[in-house]
């Protein structure tokens, strides 16, 4: 398995497992608290999900980058696949900001905005990172 | 892998590699390439550039149709 298909799957997992502990926190306060979601305070177990998901993702890549420093890790091949791949889920971001700016335009709330942001930004690296492992498994 | 390859260009790297006594780690150190794309490319998984399909040619002294051949009747 290459450098760059070990990191995919760890961003795989990484970004799966954030994404729904993020969600499993903000149901079991709404749950709890009898309130809507959108009344729920969602800041701080939001910028956690990044802050905690960034630092694990990061901190993953520096102790896979360790272990093949000095020897050549990635080629043309993997270049092309991540090209490839960053085109495909990059269509899926795109469409989250856009919706996020119509929201905003229209005054929608704070709440759902940032989730359409937030669910379209993990739906497009999970498309990327879809693409990727299938270019690397069954060819490219 | 199973289902279709993704390229009608087949190749012939393994053989020659055999005849040679050159491992795949050889051939991708020698290619400025890592191991698992020499082996992406013996098993059809990945169409190489032109580029590194010359210098594959060259690495293994033969002429480039004699490890590549494109068979334009076979489906992807």
């Amino acid at each position: 398995m290459t450098f760059t298909e070990r990191y995919t799957w760890a961003g795989l997992v990484i970004a799966v497992v954030t994404f729904v502990t993020y969600w499993v926190v903000i149901l079991v306060r709404a749950g709890t608290s009898g309130r809507l979601l959108v009344d729920v305070d969602w800041q701080g177990p939001l910028l956690w999900a990044l802050i905690v998901g960034g630092g694990l993702y990061a901190l993953t890549l520096l102790v896979l980058w360790l272990g093949v420093r000095g020897h050549a890790h990635t080629d043309a091949r993997d270049h092309e696949i991540e090209r490839y791949a960053t085109a495909s889920g990059g269509g899926i971001t795109a469409l989250a900001v856009l919706a996020t700016l119509v929201m905003l335009a229209l005054g929608a709330p704070t709440f759902w905005t940032a989730m359409v942001l937030f669910t379209g930004s993990f739906l497009g690296s999970l498309a990327s990172i879809g693409v990727t492992l299938v270019a690397y498994r069954r060819g490219f | 892998m199973a289902g279709p390859k993704p390229t009608r260009v087949s190749n012939r790297i393994r053989e020659l590699r055999a005849e040679r006594g050159v491992t795949q780690a050889d051939l991708a150190e020698t290619l400025g390439v890592t191991r698992q794309t020499v082996i992406a490319i013996e098993q059809g998984r990945y169409s190489p550039s032109r580029e590194l399909a010359f210098q594959t040619a060259r690495a293994l002294g033969v002429r480039l149709d004699e490890v590549f051949t494109y068979r334009a009747d076979e489906t992807p």
